[in-house]
Protein backbone atom coordinates (compact mmCIF):
# COMPACT_ATOMS: atom_id res chain seq x y z
CA UNK A 1 0.00 0.00 0.00
CA UNK A 2 2.47 2.16 0.81
CA UNK A 3 4.30 1.83 -2.61
CA UNK A 4 1.17 2.80 -4.25
CA UNK A 5 1.11 5.83 -2.38
CA UNK A 6 4.61 6.56 -3.66
CA UNK A 7 3.73 6.35 -6.90
CA UNK A 8 0.22 8.60 -6.74
CA UNK A 9 2.45 11.10 -4.86
CA UNK A 10 5.15 11.23 -8.19
CA UNK A 11 2.58 10.97 -10.66
CA UNK A 12 0.61 14.31 -8.37
CA UNK A 13 3.86 16.07 -8.33
CA UNK A 14 4.09 15.75 -12.69
CA UNK A 15 0.23 16.31 -12.86
CA UNK A 16 1.25 20.00 -10.96
CA UNK A 17 3.98 20.40 -13.66
CA UNK A 18 1.45 20.71 -16.08
CA UNK A 19 -0.45 23.27 -14.09
CA UNK A 20 -0.43 26.06 -16.93
CA UNK A 21 -1.90 23.34 -19.48
CA UNK A 22 -4.52 22.50 -17.08
CA UNK A 23 -5.36 26.14 -16.77
CA UNK A 24 -5.86 26.11 -20.36
CA UNK A 25 -8.00 23.53 -20.80
CA UNK A 26 -10.19 23.88 -18.08
CA UNK A 27 -10.62 27.81 -19.60
CA UNK A 28 -11.42 25.89 -23.25
CA UNK A 29 -13.80 23.80 -21.11
CA UNK A 30 -15.65 26.74 -19.71
CA UNK A 31 -16.12 28.73 -23.06
CA UNK A 32 -17.31 25.70 -24.34
CA UNK A 33 -19.78 25.90 -21.46
CA UNK A 34 -20.54 29.60 -21.75
CA UNK A 35 -19.88 30.63 -25.08
CA UNK A 36 -21.02 27.78 -27.19
CA UNK A 37 -23.65 25.89 -25.43
CA UNK A 38 -25.61 29.39 -24.34
CA UNK A 39 -25.32 30.32 -28.34
CA UNK A 40 -26.57 26.52 -28.83
CA UNK A 41 -29.83 27.30 -26.44
CA UNK A 42 -30.38 29.45 -29.75
CA UNK A 43 -30.14 27.16 -32.38
CA UNK A 44 -31.33 23.57 -30.77
CA UNK A 45 -34.30 22.28 -31.99
CA UNK A 46 -37.44 21.79 -30.13
CA UNK A 47 -37.52 18.15 -30.02
CA UNK A 48 -34.06 18.44 -27.42
CA UNK A 49 -35.38 21.61 -25.90
CA UNK A 50 -38.49 19.59 -24.95
CA UNK A 51 -36.86 17.19 -23.11
CA UNK A 52 -34.05 19.22 -21.59
CA UNK A 53 -35.04 22.88 -20.88
CA UNK A 54 -31.82 23.87 -22.68
CA UNK A 55 -28.92 23.05 -24.78
CA UNK A 56 -26.32 24.34 -21.78
CA UNK A 57 -28.42 22.16 -19.42
CA UNK A 58 -28.35 18.70 -21.25
CA UNK A 59 -24.13 20.11 -22.01
CA UNK A 60 -23.36 20.87 -18.59
CA UNK A 61 -22.58 17.27 -17.24
CA UNK A 62 -21.37 15.84 -20.57
CA UNK A 63 -18.74 18.75 -20.26
CA UNK A 64 -18.06 17.35 -17.06
CA UNK A 65 -17.34 13.97 -18.18
CA UNK A 66 -15.11 14.73 -20.95
CA UNK A 67 -12.99 17.10 -18.88
CA UNK A 68 -12.60 13.40 -16.82
CA UNK A 69 -12.05 11.36 -19.93
CA UNK A 70 -9.27 14.32 -21.04
CA UNK A 71 -7.37 14.56 -18.10
CA UNK A 72 -7.80 11.15 -17.19
CA UNK A 73 -5.93 9.99 -20.49
CA UNK A 74 -2.49 12.38 -19.78
CA UNK A 75 -1.43 9.40 -17.70
CA UNK A 76 -0.51 7.41 -21.07
CA UNK A 77 1.17 10.21 -22.16
CA UNK A 78 3.62 10.23 -19.28
CA UNK A 79 4.07 6.54 -19.53
CA UNK A 80 4.53 6.50 -23.44
CA UNK A 81 7.33 9.00 -22.70
CA UNK A 82 9.15 7.26 -20.09
CA UNK A 83 8.97 4.30 -22.36
CA UNK A 84 10.70 5.78 -25.08
CA UNK A 85 12.90 7.57 -22.84
CA UNK A 86 13.73 4.41 -20.69
CA UNK A 87 12.81 5.92 -17.69
CA UNK A 88 10.57 2.54 -17.18
CA UNK A 89 13.89 0.70 -16.29
CA UNK A 90 14.15 3.18 -13.24
CA UNK A 91 10.39 2.71 -12.41
CA UNK A 92 11.09 -1.24 -12.41
CA UNK A 93 14.05 -0.93 -10.57
CA UNK A 94 12.46 0.79 -7.32
CA UNK A 95 11.51 -1.53 -4.23
CA UNK A 96 8.02 -2.71 -4.88
CA UNK A 97 6.17 -5.82 -6.72
CA UNK A 98 5.22 -4.99 -10.46
CA UNK A 99 1.53 -5.09 -9.21
CA UNK A 100 2.17 -2.66 -6.98
CA UNK A 101 3.34 -0.14 -9.57
CA UNK A 102 1.14 -1.19 -12.30
CA UNK A 103 -2.00 -0.36 -9.75
CA UNK A 104 -0.57 2.86 -8.56
CA UNK A 105 -0.42 4.14 -12.33
CA UNK A 106 -3.75 3.19 -13.38
CA UNK A 107 -5.07 4.66 -9.82
CA UNK A 108 -3.21 7.96 -10.04
CA UNK A 109 -4.54 8.16 -13.43
CA UNK A 110 -7.92 8.35 -12.43
CA UNK A 111 -7.42 9.91 -9.55
CA UNK A 112 -5.57 12.87 -11.04
CA UNK A 113 -9.09 13.32 -14.04
CA UNK A 114 -11.17 13.00 -10.79
CA UNK A 115 -9.39 16.19 -9.20
CA UNK A 116 -9.21 18.10 -12.36
CA UNK A 117 -12.99 17.28 -13.31
CA UNK A 118 -14.15 18.13 -9.97
CA UNK A 119 -14.49 22.05 -10.72
CA UNK A 120 -16.36 21.16 -13.80
CA UNK A 121 -18.88 19.03 -11.98
CA UNK A 122 -18.79 21.68 -8.90
CA UNK A 123 -19.94 24.16 -12.19
CA UNK A 124 -22.71 22.00 -13.34
CA UNK A 125 -24.51 21.31 -9.82
CA UNK A 126 -23.80 24.50 -9.51
CA UNK A 127 -26.32 25.77 -12.42
CA UNK A 128 -28.41 22.61 -12.63
CA UNK A 129 -28.61 21.97 -9.16
CA UNK A 130 -27.31 19.79 -6.42
CA UNK A 131 -27.97 16.20 -6.36
CA UNK A 132 -29.06 14.31 -2.52
CA UNK A 133 -26.13 12.95 -0.95
CA UNK A 134 -26.89 9.42 -2.14
CA UNK A 135 -27.05 10.56 -5.57
CA UNK A 136 -24.13 12.55 -5.23
CA UNK A 137 -21.90 9.35 -3.85
CA UNK A 138 -23.25 7.69 -6.47
CA UNK A 139 -22.15 10.17 -9.09
CA UNK A 140 -18.72 10.19 -7.67
CA UNK A 141 -18.35 6.19 -7.72
CA UNK A 142 -19.53 5.78 -11.61
CA UNK A 143 -17.23 8.58 -12.33
CA UNK A 144 -13.93 7.21 -10.03
CA UNK A 145 -14.97 3.71 -11.95
CA UNK A 146 -15.13 5.63 -15.17
CA UNK A 147 -11.65 7.28 -14.44
CA UNK A 148 -10.09 4.55 -13.30
CA UNK A 149 -10.92 2.78 -16.91
CA UNK A 150 -10.04 5.51 -18.89
CA UNK A 151 -6.75 5.87 -17.13
CA UNK A 152 -5.93 2.08 -18.02
CA UNK A 153 -7.08 2.18 -21.77
CA UNK A 154 -4.41 5.12 -22.21
CA UNK A 155 -1.83 3.18 -20.20
CA UNK A 156 -2.94 0.14 -22.56
CA UNK A 157 -2.35 2.29 -25.41
CA UNK A 158 0.81 3.81 -24.23
CA UNK A 159 2.49 0.73 -23.65
CA UNK A 160 1.74 -0.91 -26.92
CA UNK A 161 2.82 1.97 -29.05
CA UNK A 162 6.30 2.50 -29.83
CA UNK A 163 6.66 6.11 -30.73
CA UNK A 164 5.09 9.53 -29.56
CA UNK A 165 3.21 9.39 -33.07
CA UNK A 166 1.41 6.32 -32.96
CA UNK A 167 0.14 7.16 -29.33
CA UNK A 168 -0.98 10.44 -30.27
CA UNK A 169 -2.40 9.15 -33.60
CA UNK A 170 -4.56 6.04 -31.58
CA UNK A 171 -5.20 8.67 -28.78
CA UNK A 172 -6.76 10.83 -31.59
CA UNK A 173 -9.13 7.74 -32.74
CA UNK A 174 -9.88 7.04 -28.95
CA UNK A 175 -10.59 10.12 -28.13
CA UNK A 176 -13.08 11.41 -31.27
CA UNK A 177 -14.69 8.22 -31.52
CA UNK A 178 -15.51 7.90 -27.77
CA UNK A 179 -16.41 11.30 -27.90
CA UNK A 180 -18.19 12.15 -30.85
CA UNK A 181 -20.38 8.73 -30.48
CA UNK A 182 -21.48 9.22 -26.98
CA UNK A 183 -24.49 11.33 -25.71
CA UNK A 184 -21.97 13.95 -24.55
CA UNK A 185 -22.72 16.33 -27.07
CA UNK A 186 -26.30 15.36 -28.22
CA UNK A 187 -29.09 13.10 -26.60
CA UNK A 188 -28.91 9.17 -27.07
CA UNK A 189 -31.89 9.26 -28.65
CA UNK A 190 -30.97 11.61 -31.85
CA UNK A 191 -28.29 8.95 -32.29
CA UNK A 192 -30.55 6.12 -32.19
CA UNK A 193 -33.11 7.82 -34.18
CA UNK A 194 -30.45 8.68 -37.12
CA UNK A 195 -29.55 4.95 -36.84
CA UNK A 196 -33.17 4.02 -37.72
CA UNK A 197 -33.58 6.10 -40.26
CA UNK A 198 -30.52 4.21 -41.62
CA UNK A 199 -28.46 7.84 -42.28
CA UNK A 200 -25.90 6.29 -39.10
CA UNK A 201 -23.74 2.81 -39.47
CA UNK A 202 -25.61 0.58 -36.46
CA UNK A 203 -22.13 -0.27 -35.57
CA UNK A 204 -21.66 3.16 -34.01
CA UNK A 205 -25.29 3.49 -32.36
CA UNK A 206 -24.29 0.62 -30.81
CA UNK A 207 -21.13 1.58 -29.89
CA UNK A 208 -23.18 5.20 -28.41
CA UNK A 209 -25.48 3.20 -26.45
CA UNK A 210 -22.74 0.92 -24.26
CA UNK A 211 -20.23 3.84 -24.32
CA UNK A 212 -19.15 4.89 -20.69
CA UNK A 213 -19.77 7.88 -21.50
CA UNK A 214 -23.00 7.75 -22.57
CA UNK A 215 -23.31 6.23 -19.12
CA UNK A 216 -22.27 8.42 -17.49
CA UNK A 217 -23.16 11.44 -18.89
CA UNK A 218 -27.03 10.13 -18.92
CA UNK A 219 -26.42 9.10 -15.27
CA UNK A 220 -26.21 12.99 -13.62
CA UNK A 221 -28.41 14.53 -16.18
CA UNK A 222 -30.78 11.89 -14.99
CA UNK A 223 -29.96 12.79 -11.53
CA UNK A 224 -29.97 16.99 -11.97
CA UNK A 225 -32.36 17.51 -14.78
CA UNK A 226 -34.53 14.09 -14.15
CA UNK A 227 -34.26 13.02 -17.89
CA UNK A 228 -33.56 10.68 -19.43
CA UNK A 229 -34.68 7.76 -17.01
CA UNK A 230 -31.67 6.19 -14.84
CA UNK A 231 -30.20 2.93 -16.37
CA UNK A 232 -28.96 0.55 -14.78
CA UNK A 233 -27.19 -0.99 -17.79
CA UNK A 234 -25.40 2.12 -18.61
CA UNK A 235 -23.85 1.58 -14.79
CA UNK A 236 -23.21 -1.83 -15.42
CA UNK A 237 -21.46 -0.68 -18.81
CA UNK A 238 -19.22 1.66 -17.11
CA UNK A 239 -18.33 -1.27 -14.22
CA UNK A 240 -17.57 -3.54 -17.27
CA UNK A 241 -15.33 -0.54 -19.20
CA UNK A 242 -13.72 0.40 -15.89
CA UNK A 243 -12.83 -3.89 -15.01
CA UNK A 244 -11.79 -4.67 -18.39
CA UNK A 245 -8.94 -1.38 -18.68
CA UNK A 246 -8.26 -1.44 -15.05
CA UNK A 247 -7.25 -5.66 -15.61
CA UNK A 248 -6.10 -4.64 -18.77
CA UNK A 249 -3.83 -2.14 -18.27
CA UNK A 250 -2.01 -3.70 -15.03
CA UNK A 251 -1.31 -6.78 -17.37
CA UNK A 252 -0.21 -5.30 -20.43
CA UNK A 253 1.92 -2.45 -18.09
CA UNK A 254 3.38 -5.32 -16.22
CA UNK A 255 4.16 -7.04 -19.22
CA UNK A 256 5.29 -5.40 -22.16
CA UNK A 257 7.29 -2.93 -19.98
CA UNK A 258 9.14 -6.09 -18.57
CA UNK A 259 9.97 -7.19 -21.80
CA UNK A 260 11.10 -4.37 -23.68
CA UNK B 1 -4.05 14.01 -35.16
CA UNK B 2 -5.27 17.15 -36.66
CA UNK B 3 -6.51 14.81 -39.90
CA UNK B 4 -8.51 12.39 -37.38
CA UNK B 5 -10.12 15.48 -35.31
CA UNK B 6 -11.40 16.54 -38.47
CA UNK B 7 -12.60 13.99 -40.26
CA UNK B 8 -14.16 12.77 -36.91
CA UNK B 9 -15.73 16.60 -36.09
CA UNK B 10 -17.34 15.90 -40.11
CA UNK B 11 -18.53 12.32 -40.01
CA UNK B 12 -19.57 12.11 -36.37
CA UNK B 13 -20.17 15.46 -34.78
CA UNK B 14 -21.29 17.60 -38.18
CA UNK B 15 -23.76 14.28 -39.09
CA UNK B 16 -25.28 13.89 -35.71
CA UNK B 17 -24.98 17.72 -34.69
CA UNK B 18 -27.11 19.04 -37.58
CA UNK B 19 -29.93 16.46 -37.13
CA UNK B 20 -30.92 18.79 -33.73
CA UNK B 21 -29.22 22.18 -34.79
CA UNK B 22 -31.74 24.63 -36.66
CA UNK B 23 -29.22 27.11 -38.80
CA UNK B 24 -31.34 30.07 -40.44
CA UNK B 25 -31.06 29.87 -44.37
CA UNK B 26 -33.13 33.06 -44.79
CA UNK B 27 -35.68 34.97 -43.06
CA UNK B 28 -39.54 34.20 -43.96
CA UNK B 29 -40.93 37.12 -41.37
CA UNK B 30 -39.81 39.23 -38.70
CA UNK B 31 -41.77 41.45 -36.91
CA UNK B 32 -42.40 43.20 -33.19
CA UNK B 33 -45.49 44.56 -31.99
CA UNK B 34 -46.38 46.33 -28.78
CA UNK B 35 -50.09 45.15 -27.57
CA UNK B 36 -52.77 46.75 -24.79
CA UNK B 37 -54.23 44.00 -22.08
CA UNK B 38 -56.05 41.29 -23.32
CA UNK B 39 -55.31 42.52 -27.08
CA UNK B 40 -54.85 39.98 -29.73
CA UNK B 41 -52.34 40.42 -33.60
CA UNK B 42 -52.19 38.00 -35.72
CA UNK B 43 -48.79 37.66 -37.45
CA UNK B 44 -48.75 35.98 -41.04
CA UNK B 45 -45.90 33.72 -42.31
CA UNK B 46 -45.81 32.98 -46.10
CA UNK B 47 -44.05 29.63 -47.12
CA UNK B 48 -42.61 29.40 -50.40
CA UNK B 49 -42.81 25.69 -52.17
CA UNK B 50 -40.69 23.10 -51.58
CA UNK B 51 -39.45 24.38 -48.36
CA UNK B 52 -37.31 21.68 -46.42
CA UNK B 53 -38.14 23.06 -43.22
CA UNK B 54 -39.24 26.15 -41.21
CA UNK B 55 -38.36 27.21 -37.59
CA UNK B 56 -40.85 29.76 -35.94
CA UNK B 57 -39.73 32.00 -32.97
CA UNK B 58 -41.73 33.71 -30.95
CA UNK B 59 -40.94 36.05 -27.86
CA UNK B 60 -42.47 38.03 -24.91
CA UNK B 61 -40.57 40.80 -22.88
CA UNK B 62 -42.68 40.04 -20.00
CA UNK B 63 -43.42 36.37 -20.71
CA UNK B 64 -46.98 36.64 -20.39
CA UNK B 65 -49.51 35.74 -23.25
CA UNK B 66 -50.95 33.17 -25.36
CA UNK B 67 -49.64 31.60 -28.62
CA UNK B 68 -52.06 29.76 -31.27
CA UNK B 69 -49.84 28.64 -34.32
CA UNK B 70 -52.10 27.79 -37.66
CA UNK B 71 -51.22 25.88 -40.93
CA UNK B 72 -52.93 27.39 -43.96
CA UNK B 73 -55.59 24.80 -43.66
CA UNK B 74 -56.76 26.47 -40.83
CA UNK B 75 -55.58 23.61 -38.41
CA UNK B 76 -54.00 24.45 -35.16
CA UNK B 77 -50.46 22.84 -34.93
CA UNK B 78 -48.98 24.34 -31.64
CA UNK B 79 -50.66 26.37 -28.98
CA UNK B 80 -48.83 27.63 -25.76
CA UNK B 81 -48.47 30.40 -22.45
CA UNK B 82 -45.60 32.57 -21.73
CA UNK B 83 -44.54 32.06 -18.20
CA UNK B 84 -42.60 34.74 -16.77
CA UNK B 85 -42.37 32.13 -12.95
CA UNK B 86 -41.72 29.27 -15.29
CA UNK B 87 -39.30 31.29 -17.09
CA UNK B 88 -40.91 31.00 -20.40
CA UNK B 89 -40.23 33.91 -22.39
CA UNK B 90 -39.41 32.12 -25.69
CA UNK B 91 -41.01 28.98 -27.74
CA UNK B 92 -39.57 28.00 -31.09
CA UNK B 93 -41.75 25.68 -33.23
CA UNK B 94 -39.66 23.54 -35.93
CA UNK B 95 -41.55 22.37 -38.83
CA UNK B 96 -40.54 19.67 -41.70
CA UNK B 97 -41.73 19.70 -45.10
CA UNK B 98 -44.31 22.97 -43.92
CA UNK B 99 -47.40 23.09 -46.15
CA UNK B 100 -47.09 25.66 -49.18
CA UNK B 101 -49.29 28.44 -48.43
CA UNK B 102 -50.08 31.69 -44.91
CA UNK B 103 -49.23 30.24 -41.77
CA UNK B 104 -51.12 32.21 -38.84
CA UNK B 105 -49.77 33.26 -35.96
CA UNK B 106 -52.53 34.24 -33.29
CA UNK B 107 -50.35 36.40 -30.53
CA UNK B 108 -53.26 36.87 -27.05
CA UNK B 109 -51.68 39.20 -24.59
CA UNK B 110 -52.64 38.80 -20.92
CA UNK B 111 -53.18 41.55 -18.08
CA UNK B 112 -50.60 43.59 -18.76
CA UNK B 113 -49.43 45.00 -21.91
CA UNK B 114 -46.01 43.60 -23.34
CA UNK B 115 -44.15 43.29 -26.78
CA UNK B 116 -44.07 40.27 -28.91
CA UNK B 117 -41.54 39.25 -31.47
CA UNK B 118 -41.71 36.83 -33.82
CA UNK B 119 -38.62 35.47 -35.92
CA UNK B 120 -39.53 32.76 -38.75
CA UNK B 121 -37.25 31.38 -41.01
CA UNK B 122 -36.15 28.70 -43.57
CA UNK B 123 -34.21 25.95 -42.28
CA UNK B 124 -30.49 26.28 -43.74
CA UNK B 125 -28.15 22.82 -43.18
CA UNK B 126 -26.38 23.25 -40.64
CA UNK B 127 -23.64 20.18 -42.15
CA UNK B 128 -22.56 22.73 -44.79
CA UNK B 129 -22.53 25.46 -42.11
CA UNK B 130 -20.32 23.23 -40.17
CA UNK B 131 -17.87 21.98 -42.33
CA UNK B 132 -17.16 25.68 -43.60
CA UNK B 133 -16.72 26.49 -40.35
CA UNK B 134 -14.20 23.65 -39.38
CA UNK B 135 -12.01 24.08 -42.15
CA UNK B 136 -11.30 28.06 -40.93
CA UNK B 137 -10.83 26.38 -37.09
CA UNK B 138 -7.99 23.79 -38.95
CA UNK B 139 -6.38 26.47 -40.81
CA UNK B 140 -6.39 28.81 -37.51
CA UNK B 141 -4.72 26.07 -35.53
CA UNK B 142 -2.37 25.13 -38.11
CA UNK B 143 -1.03 28.75 -38.48
CA UNK B 144 -0.65 29.00 -34.45
CA UNK B 145 2.01 26.59 -34.62
CA UNK B 146 5.02 28.72 -36.14
CA UNK B 147 4.87 30.33 -32.10
CA UNK B 148 5.99 26.84 -30.97
CA UNK B 149 8.63 26.85 -33.36
CA UNK B 150 10.13 29.98 -31.93
CA UNK B 151 10.73 28.89 -28.61
CA UNK B 152 12.44 25.49 -30.69
CA UNK B 153 14.41 27.64 -32.14
CA UNK B 154 15.34 29.71 -29.17
CA UNK B 155 16.09 27.10 -27.58
CA UNK B 156 18.45 25.63 -29.46
CA UNK B 157 20.26 28.90 -30.31
CA UNK B 158 19.00 29.10 -34.05
CA UNK B 159 16.85 32.17 -33.30
CA UNK B 160 20.62 34.10 -32.79
CA UNK B 161 21.79 32.44 -36.00
CA UNK B 162 18.63 34.30 -37.77
CA UNK B 163 18.98 37.37 -36.07
CA UNK B 164 22.56 37.43 -38.18
CA UNK B 165 21.88 36.61 -41.24
CA UNK B 166 21.61 39.32 -44.23
CA UNK B 167 18.34 40.41 -44.24
CA UNK B 168 16.18 43.30 -42.56
CA UNK B 169 14.38 42.28 -39.43
CA UNK B 170 11.48 43.17 -41.81
CA UNK B 171 11.89 40.54 -43.90
CA UNK B 172 12.43 38.42 -41.42
CA UNK B 173 9.27 38.84 -39.86
CA UNK B 174 7.29 39.15 -43.19
CA UNK B 175 8.50 35.69 -44.08
CA UNK B 176 8.42 34.26 -41.04
CA UNK B 177 4.50 35.17 -41.38
CA UNK B 178 4.50 33.74 -44.97
CA UNK B 179 6.18 31.40 -44.47
CA UNK B 180 4.26 30.25 -41.88
CA UNK B 181 1.07 30.64 -43.29
CA UNK B 182 2.13 28.75 -46.36
CA UNK B 183 3.39 26.10 -44.11
CA UNK B 184 -0.25 25.94 -42.77
CA UNK B 185 -1.94 26.45 -46.07
CA UNK B 186 -0.39 23.46 -47.60
CA UNK B 187 -0.95 21.21 -44.57
CA UNK B 188 -4.73 22.05 -44.33
CA UNK B 189 -5.06 22.17 -47.95
CA UNK B 190 -5.80 18.52 -48.34
CA UNK B 191 -9.00 19.08 -45.58
CA UNK B 192 -10.45 21.99 -47.28
CA UNK B 193 -10.30 19.64 -50.23
CA UNK B 194 -12.66 17.19 -48.03
CA UNK B 195 -14.51 20.25 -47.27
CA UNK B 196 -15.11 21.24 -50.70
CA UNK B 197 -15.89 17.71 -51.86
CA UNK B 198 -18.98 18.34 -48.79
CA UNK B 199 -20.35 21.53 -49.92
CA UNK B 200 -20.22 20.47 -53.53
CA UNK B 201 -19.85 22.93 -56.08
CA UNK B 202 -18.24 26.62 -55.98
CA UNK B 203 -18.54 29.92 -58.02
CA UNK B 204 -14.79 29.36 -59.44
CA UNK B 205 -14.44 33.81 -59.17
CA UNK B 206 -16.16 33.96 -55.43
CA UNK B 207 -13.76 30.68 -54.24
CA UNK B 208 -10.64 32.60 -55.80
CA UNK B 209 -11.12 35.83 -54.00
CA UNK B 210 -11.89 33.52 -50.19
CA UNK B 211 -8.94 31.93 -50.78
CA UNK B 212 -6.62 34.99 -51.23
CA UNK B 213 -8.68 36.19 -47.98
CA UNK B 214 -7.59 32.60 -46.26
CA UNK B 215 -3.86 33.16 -47.76
CA UNK B 216 -4.29 36.42 -45.46
CA UNK B 217 -5.65 35.22 -42.51
CA UNK B 218 -3.22 32.58 -42.30
CA UNK B 219 -0.46 35.06 -42.58
CA UNK B 220 -2.25 37.31 -40.21
CA UNK B 221 -2.62 34.53 -37.87
CA UNK B 222 1.10 33.41 -37.77
CA UNK B 223 2.06 37.04 -37.59
CA UNK B 224 0.01 37.23 -34.54
CA UNK B 225 1.74 33.95 -33.45
CA UNK B 226 4.85 35.02 -33.76
CA UNK B 227 4.25 38.60 -32.42
CA UNK B 228 2.97 37.04 -29.17
CA UNK B 229 6.10 34.58 -28.87
CA UNK B 230 8.38 37.13 -28.97
CA UNK B 231 6.67 39.60 -26.45
CA UNK B 232 6.50 37.01 -23.47
CA UNK B 233 9.44 34.61 -24.09
CA UNK B 234 8.18 32.00 -21.82
CA UNK B 235 6.87 28.53 -23.50
CA UNK B 236 4.26 27.79 -20.79
CA UNK B 237 2.82 30.96 -20.61
CA UNK B 238 2.87 31.07 -24.51
CA UNK B 239 0.95 27.55 -24.48
CA UNK B 240 -1.42 28.78 -21.85
CA UNK B 241 -2.04 31.97 -23.81
CA UNK B 242 -3.25 30.60 -27.08
CA UNK B 243 -4.92 27.92 -24.93
CA UNK B 244 -7.43 30.61 -23.72
CA UNK B 245 -7.08 32.25 -27.05
CA UNK B 246 -7.96 29.74 -28.62
CA UNK B 247 -10.45 28.89 -26.57
CA UNK B 248 -12.33 32.49 -26.93
CA UNK B 249 -11.18 33.10 -30.45
CA UNK B 250 -12.81 30.33 -32.22
CA UNK B 251 -16.16 30.33 -29.68
CA UNK B 252 -16.52 33.55 -29.99
CA UNK B 253 -16.64 33.88 -33.73
CA UNK B 254 -19.17 32.45 -36.74
CA UNK B 255 -16.78 29.51 -37.29
CA UNK B 256 -19.81 27.39 -35.54
CA UNK B 257 -22.66 29.47 -35.51
CA UNK B 258 -24.62 32.58 -37.86
CA UNK B 259 -23.69 36.12 -36.01
CA UNK B 260 -27.31 36.78 -35.82
CA UNK B 261 -27.56 33.91 -33.65
CA UNK B 262 -24.47 35.26 -31.66
CA UNK B 263 -26.02 38.34 -30.72
CA UNK B 264 -29.46 37.15 -29.62
CA UNK B 265 -27.82 34.72 -27.30
CA UNK B 266 -25.27 37.88 -25.98
CA UNK B 267 -24.86 41.13 -27.13
CA UNK B 268 -21.19 41.31 -26.03
CA UNK B 269 -20.42 37.60 -27.41
CA UNK B 270 -22.26 39.08 -30.82
CA UNK B 271 -19.94 42.65 -30.43
CA UNK B 272 -16.88 40.99 -30.43
CA UNK B 273 -18.02 38.09 -32.76
CA UNK B 274 -18.10 41.17 -35.49
CA UNK B 275 -14.79 42.55 -35.41
CA UNK B 276 -13.13 38.75 -35.10
CA UNK B 277 -10.92 37.94 -37.54
CA UNK B 278 -12.34 34.24 -37.77
CA UNK B 279 -15.60 35.59 -38.72
CA UNK B 280 -14.13 37.14 -41.60
CA UNK B 281 -12.81 33.98 -42.79
CA UNK B 282 -15.47 31.90 -41.86
CA UNK B 283 -18.20 34.04 -43.67
CA UNK B 284 -15.64 34.51 -46.87
CA UNK B 285 -14.96 31.07 -47.17
CA UNK B 286 -18.78 30.40 -46.76
CA UNK B 287 -19.42 33.27 -49.34
CA UNK B 288 -16.98 31.55 -51.66
CA UNK B 289 -17.96 28.13 -51.83
CA UNK B 290 -21.87 29.23 -52.37
CA UNK B 291 -23.38 28.59 -49.06
CA UNK B 292 -23.65 32.51 -48.11
CA UNK B 293 -27.34 32.15 -47.92
CA UNK B 294 -27.13 30.83 -44.70
CA UNK B 295 -25.28 33.57 -43.51
CA UNK B 296 -26.85 36.22 -45.60
CA UNK B 297 -23.34 38.00 -46.14
CA UNK B 298 -24.48 41.82 -47.39
CA UNK B 299 -20.85 42.50 -48.77
CA UNK B 300 -17.87 40.35 -49.00
CA UNK B 301 -15.92 43.06 -49.43
CA UNK B 302 -16.18 44.13 -45.38
CA UNK B 303 -14.80 41.09 -43.97
CA UNK B 304 -11.69 40.92 -47.03
CA UNK B 305 -10.94 44.51 -45.86
CA UNK B 306 -10.99 43.10 -42.23
CA UNK B 307 -8.77 40.06 -43.05
CA UNK B 308 -6.23 42.70 -44.80
CA UNK B 309 -6.07 44.99 -41.61
CA UNK B 310 -5.51 42.29 -39.48
CA UNK B 311 -2.47 40.85 -41.52
CA UNK B 312 -0.96 44.26 -42.16
CA UNK B 313 -1.60 44.67 -37.87
CA UNK B 314 0.54 41.77 -37.47
CA UNK B 315 2.92 41.83 -40.33
CA UNK B 316 3.44 45.76 -38.81
CA UNK B 317 3.33 45.35 -35.12
CA UNK B 318 5.43 42.24 -35.40
CA UNK B 319 8.42 44.13 -37.24
CA UNK B 320 7.98 46.22 -34.49
CA UNK B 321 8.40 44.14 -31.51
CA UNK B 322 10.83 41.60 -33.25
CA UNK B 323 13.35 45.12 -33.28
CA UNK B 324 11.89 45.98 -29.60
CA UNK B 325 12.00 42.58 -28.04
CA UNK B 326 14.78 41.02 -29.58
CA UNK B 327 17.53 43.34 -30.80
CA UNK B 328 20.83 43.23 -28.88
CA UNK B 329 20.02 41.11 -26.21
CA UNK B 330 19.14 37.28 -28.04
CA UNK B 331 16.44 35.76 -26.65
CA UNK B 332 16.95 36.00 -22.67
Amino acid sequence: MKAVLHILEHDFRNFFRYKWWLVGLISMNLADLFIMAIVYNYMVSSAVTKSYKSYFEFFAPGLAVTGLFASAFMIGREINMERRREVHHYMLSLPMTRLELAIGRVLSGGLRGMLYMSPLLLTCFIFLGFPDILELLSILAVLFLLAIGISGLSIAIAVSTSSLEKFITARGLVYYTLFFCSSVFYPLSLIQQLGQDGKFPTMLVTLAEINPLSGASDMIRSFLLGYPPFSLTSIINVLFFSAIFTFGAAFAYIEIIERK
Amino acid sequence: MRAIWFISQIALFGLIASRMINVPGGTLTTDTINLAPFQEHTFQVNTPAHLSGMTINLSSFQGLGEIYVYSPNGTLVKSDDFNSSANLYSFSYDFANPDLGIWTVRLVANASADEFKLYAYKAGDYFRYYVAGLSIMTLYSAAIFIGFDIYEEAEHGVFEYLLSLPVSRRQLVLGRSIGGGLRSFIYVGPLIGVSLYVLGAVNPLSFLVSLFALFLFSFGVSGMSITIAVMIKSSDRFDILMGVLDALIVRLSTAMYPLAIVQAANPLYGGVASFNPVTFAADLFRWGTGIEAIISLDNPLLPLLGIIAFFAFFTFVGVVIYDRRIEGGGWQ
